[in-house]
């Protein structure tokens, strides 16, 4: 079969594949640390704001589109897009929509096996026992195969030109081809079945592991301010100067934006799969609501909490600004370390982004399946295998290349920057071009709940206006450094600039398939199809 | 943890999981493709 003729088995699966994509290892990891840093509990106050008038209208946007294009045959951002807007570039402004699932796709699935192998190396006590910060620093990057380790035991070989890292590459392998098996597996069959079993064990991890650092206490009684309730104040106490800072606001509508995997295409896709009479309004709505427990609930109370507890206030500043994966990666398990039985929560923990962390993959995989089965009529199987080939191809240098920086770029520019962009396009669209009395239309078209109406004009231009503001503003205080390379060490910037090709050929190469594909639909050879089967 | 920091947790937490919860009932309740 192919992918662009299958649909959901169930609402519910929907619902959960749908926020299995949204909740990734930002809801665990990158949450935390943005409220910390950005007033405590007085981010929240913005946090909120943004979801009510960002996050969920233009997750309603995305799933009407989805549903809008698929009903018409498109399931991928190029042909809805194309739907929308009658004009010539509207089909390669939506190539943003399979370029960043495709680039995102490419380095998260290595990301992800990283949880993997650390979850299995947890569960057979394989992380230094005396194991400080520095230790675990180096037990990481000695996986990562940044360096070699003298324990061999991550099989890495130094090549002299790089250190190939064995078991890494062992759980990318492993990862890469569960990916693959699931999404060949299907649409009900595979990603909903992913999503049904996940989430409720990814919900039933996160509560044991809430239980269990609401619990700590005051793990060094020596040290009384490093306590549960200081690393919950960390993050919730409210620091109302704070409001006064445009970084904070523009810090917490980002969050909303990334937390709910919107501008990237995948939601479209999954929408696709619905028939023109079914509700988009309660299941878009029930998606963001799930993402945000995860969030605000579960990921608020497991990494900088632990981390307060165990090292304090400052030190867990500094670690923090070290980065989300360094917080994942590096403290959890030194923290875990310390704990009775924390071989098995250091395992959880892992297994629990792995989980979070292939339920998105499987979404941006997903993307690329229907865009070949839209446009091209290729089956699942074939369309999995060359997406396995390739993504299997693009992967070696975000894995020999890690330490200069490959794939901090590739996460920039296609997983950060390109939401930006999309996001401000589509919701422009969608309001003022496809405008928004269709729009209100669509959403509202077989929905199981009554939108208030005020929705008609936060959708027409609030969101539009915020997005803009939103897109303008964060392109301005961080673009124009990454992109003149400021602060790159001069040997990482030959990488750096092998990772901007390869996203510029790659999407080169999506604008080509357009291309070609429209030129099949509307060339003079479709037309003549077209005449012979009037005749 | 300040007075203020509980307030923001119980109000936040309360919203959100009520919100979920409320969700999940109503489409539970309106199953489609099923």
């Amino acid at each position: 079969m192919s992918a662009g003729k299958e649909q959901w088995g169930t609402r519910i699966g929907l619902i959960l594949a749908m926020a299995g994509n949204a909740v990734g290892l930002g809801n665990f990891l990158r949450f935390p640390v943005q409220a910390a840093s950005n007033g405590g509990g007085a981010f929240m106050i913005p946090y909120f704001l943004s979801l009510i008038l960002l996050g969920i209208p233009l997750m309603w946007i995305e799933w009407s589109l989805g549903r809008y294009g698929g009903v018409r045959g498109s399931g991928s951002t190029p042909g809805i897009l194309d739907a929308i807007w009658k004009s010539r570039v509207a089909k390669y402004v939506g190539a943003l929509g399979i370029f960043m699932p495709f680039v995102v796709m490419v380095y998260y699935t290595y990301v992800e096996s990283w949880s993997l192998g650390f979850s299995l190396l947890s569960i057979f006590g394989a992380f230094p026992e005396t194991g400080g910060i520095e230790e675990m620093t180096h037990f990481l990057r000695a996986y990562q195969g940044a360096e070699m380790h003298a324990s061999g035991m991550f099989g890495n070989v130094d090549t002299g030109a790089f250190i190939f890292p064995g078991l890494a590459y062992g759980f990318f392998l492993v990862t890469l081809g569960a990916n693959l098996w699931f999404l060949y597996r299907g649409l009900s069959g595979g990603i909903e079945k992913v999503a049904l079993y996940g989430l409720p064990a990814l919900f039933l991890f996160a509560i044991v592991l809430m239980v269990r650092v609401l619990t700590l206490g005051t793990p060094d009684p020596a040290i009384p301010e490093n306590s549960i309730a200081n690393g919950l104040g960390f993050i919730w106490n409210p620091d109302l100067s704070a409001l006064s800072n445009p970084q904070v606001w523009l810090a917490a509508a980002g969050q909303i934006f990334f937390t709910l995997s919107l501008g990237m295409g995948s939601i479209h896709v999954y929408a696709s799969y619905l028939s023109d009479k079914d509700d988009v309004a309660l299941s878009g709505l029930s998606t963001s609501a799930t993402n945000e427990t995860a969030e605000v609930v579960m990921g608020g109370t497991i990494a900088i909490p632990a981390a307060v507890a165990f090292f304090g206030v400052a030190a867990t500043t500094q670690l923090a600004a070290g980065g989300s994966y360094n917080l994942g990666f590096v403290t959890m398990p030194v923290i875990f370390q310390q704990l009775p039985l924390g071989d098995l929560f250091g395992a959880l923990w892992f297994f629990l982004l792995f989980i979070a962390g292939i339920t998105s993959s499987l979404a941006m995989g997903q993307v690329v399946l229907r865009f070949l089965a839209d446009e091209f009529g290729m089956t699942r199987s074939r369309a999995v295998a060359l997406l396995g080939a390739v993504v299997f191809l693009c992967t070696q240098p975000v894995v020999l290349f890690i330490e200069y920086a490959y794939m901090d770029e590739l996460d920039f520019w296609a997983g950060t920057f390109g939401l930006f962009v999309f996001g401000a396009v589509e919701v422009i669209l969608f309001a003022w071009v496809f405008g928004i009395d269709r729009g209100w239309s669509e959403i509202m078209k077989g929905a199981d709940i009554r939108l208030p109406r005020i929705y008609k004009f936060v959708l027409a231009w609030i969101t539009p206006l915020l997005m803009i503001v939103i897109f303008l503003a964060w392109t301005w205080l961080n673009a124009p450094s990454v992109l003149m390379m400021d602060g790159v060490p001069a040997e990482n910037r030959p990488f750096v600039i092998g990772a901007r090709l390869f996203m510029l050929v790659s999407l080169a190469g999506f604008f080509y398939l357009i291309r070609r594909a429209w030129r099949d639909k509307e060339g003079p050879r479709a037309q003549e199809r077209e005449r012979a089967r009037a005749a | 943890m300040t007075i203020g920091g509980w307030i923001l947790l119980i109000t936040a937490w309360g919203g959100i999981i009520g919100l979920t919860l409320w969700c999940i009932i109503r489409v539970l309740r309106t199953p489609w493709q099923e």
